[in-house]
């Protein structure tokens, strides 16, 4: 008895050492950046002010009237030019991450393109035949409620105390009334969505840069900053501790994750590809994109 | 007591929203629609939900007839030339009147092909839209299709005004901007390679569906 707790709080300060180290070794200038991160926090704060959880009008249909009035103007569709100067919406147009490594990259991306058609693709597809899609949705809830640690504990770290609290509350809401957060009634019912913390997010909010990208070898794109944040994700996930006691079991795990989850959108990786021009390119910007605008929410 | 508090919190929220809303929409009677970012998205966006409901348009053998509707809904909220010029970036300069019809036209094919089998398989799901925070001639409308399946997608629209009218000229869905994505897909061609090869390229993709 008196060894497990040992054993918890020594895990417990593991993680928070590797929490600080992190963001200290990785964020040289973490004044500046601090100061940086909390003017973009309050303009953001302003336009979030009413949150997601808050909605202005719900979907009502239409009545034919009100789109007629957009019919008339589309008839004087104007096709001049535009000065670029008026997209001051757009401050990020020419960033980009940096892709040193970008024949490796690109060997390892053909890798999982073919393990995803080869292997989990069909894995998903028989899997979701056999499964009703009630039950699949039910058991990504219950991941999804199992890793909350991760989002907790990340939005603390970067003082979202709002989402911290509403992470909280998703927790205790879906674990009890939730079934072990095999239902969702905090989302369905009490109108409290979920918001994705990760530690990759929490070094970036003290702004640390992506420093450059990567494509692990089955666990997909990555960059410096967030291989980092899979470490610390990887020890607030309690998933892994399976890991950690049975490892073939943890992997089984996981990979059962990964199949139920697809299975639930087993198009989606090849809508998205099949009609870019460049699908490495593609992912590599979805990315990079997708996570700096996770870390400037 | 955490628990109690976000809750609350939320829902005081929503009755001051009501309650702003509704003393906003009896001092302003009528905003004409086009004049009016967040309608262009809404109604852009409830027109081809219309269309996805409409029981005469299921179905296989209406997949041409509804397509085409789509088709047109979307023209008339999007500026599909302001999104190809932006999708190529410091390129367009380079090109002739005719080679940018081109490829407006291309790049809007390329699009359709894309979305409209994906927006297909949404039927019954709730949007939530946020009021449009509006700079000059610039506005960004944001969304979210809460999915039945139990996740929630962030879509936010970038506006333009020209001539009065509002235009959706890029999406932004979790955070990825379809402009600027394919604009590092087209650079990338465009550096290495040339013109005439991005358009062979485009074409085919376009043939293949």
């Amino acid at each position: 008895m008196h060894s497990t707790i040992k054993k918890k709080l020594s895990r417990i300060v593991a993680i928070l050492l590797f929490a600080l180290t992190s963001i200290v070794l990785m964020s040289p200038k973490i004044s500046s950046a601090a100061a940086l991160s909390s003017a973009t926090e309050t303009a953001g704060n302003d336009s979030n002010s009413s949150g997601y959880t808050l909605t202005l009008t719900e979907y009502q249909m239409p009545d034919g009237q009100q789109f007629t009035l957009i019919a008339l103007g589309n008839a004087d569709q104007n096709t001049g030019e535009f000065d670029d100067l008026e997209f001051d919406f757009d401050d990020d147009d020419l960033t980009s991450i940096a892709d040193p490594i970008e024949p490796f990259n690109r060997a390892m991306f053909v890798f999982n393109d073919k393990l995803y058609f080869w292997v989990l693709k069909p894995t998903a597809g028989f899997y979701g035949r056999a499964v009703p899609e009630k039950g699949r949705i039910a058991v990504r809830r219950f991941f999804t409620n199992i890793a909350t640690p991760i989002r907790l504990v990340n939005a603390l770290l970067q003082l979202k105390f709002k989402y911290a609290g509403t992470e909280l509350a998703r927790f205790g809401i879906n674990t009890t009334v939730g079934l072990l957060g095999f239902r969702d009634p905090a989302r369905d019912k009490w109108n409290i969505y979920l918001h994705k913390e990760d530690f990759g997010q929490s070094i970036g909010h003290y702004g640390v840069g992506p420093g450059f990208y990567i494509t692990w070898p089955i666990l997909g794109p990555s960059s410096l900053r967030d291989t980092f944040g899979l470490i610390g994700d990887f020890l607030l996930n309690p998933a892994s501790y399976i890991f950690a006691e049975r490892s073939l079991t943890g992997v089984g795990v996981w990979s059962y994750d990964k199949v139920n989850s697809t299975s639930l959108d087993p198009t989606l990786y090849e809508d998205l590809t099949k009609n870019a021009i460049d699908p490495y390119l593609f992912i590599r910007d979805a990315y990079h994109q997708h996570r700096e605008q996770l870390i400037k929410e | 007591m955490k628990l109690h508090r976000s809750v609350i919190d939320g829902k005081n929220k929503l009755k001051l929203i009501a309650l702003l809303l509704a003393v906003f929409l009896m001092a302003v009677p009528s905003i004409s629609q086009a004049a009016v970012p967040d309608l262009v998205v809404s109604q852009t966006v409830d027109e081809v939900i219309r269309i996805l409901s409409d029981g005469s348009l299921k179905g296989e053998a209406k997949r041409a007839e509804r397509r085409e509707k789509i088709r047109d809904a979307i023209s008339k909220g999007f500026n599909f030339e302001a999104m190809a010029k932006r999708s190529m970036g410091k390129y367009w300069k380079e090109r002739t009147p005719q080679e940018r019809e081109e490829f407006t036209g291309l790049f809007r094919s390329l699009i359709e092909i894309s979305y409209i089998s994906k927006i297909e398989g949404f039927t019954n799901e709730k949007i939530l839209y946020e009021k449009a925070q509006t700079k000059k001639n610039i506005s960004l409308v944001k969304t979210k299709i809460v999915l039945s399946k139990g996740t929630e997608i962030p879509i936010n629209y970038r506006l333009m005004k020209r001539a009065d009218r509002w235009y959706i000229y890029d999406i932004v869905i979790e955070g990825v901007s379809l402009v600027r994505n394919y604009r590092t897909q087209f650079s990338s061609v465009l550096r290495k390679k040339s013109y005439s090869i991005l358009v062979e390229q485009l074409k085919t993709k376009i043939e293949k569906n």
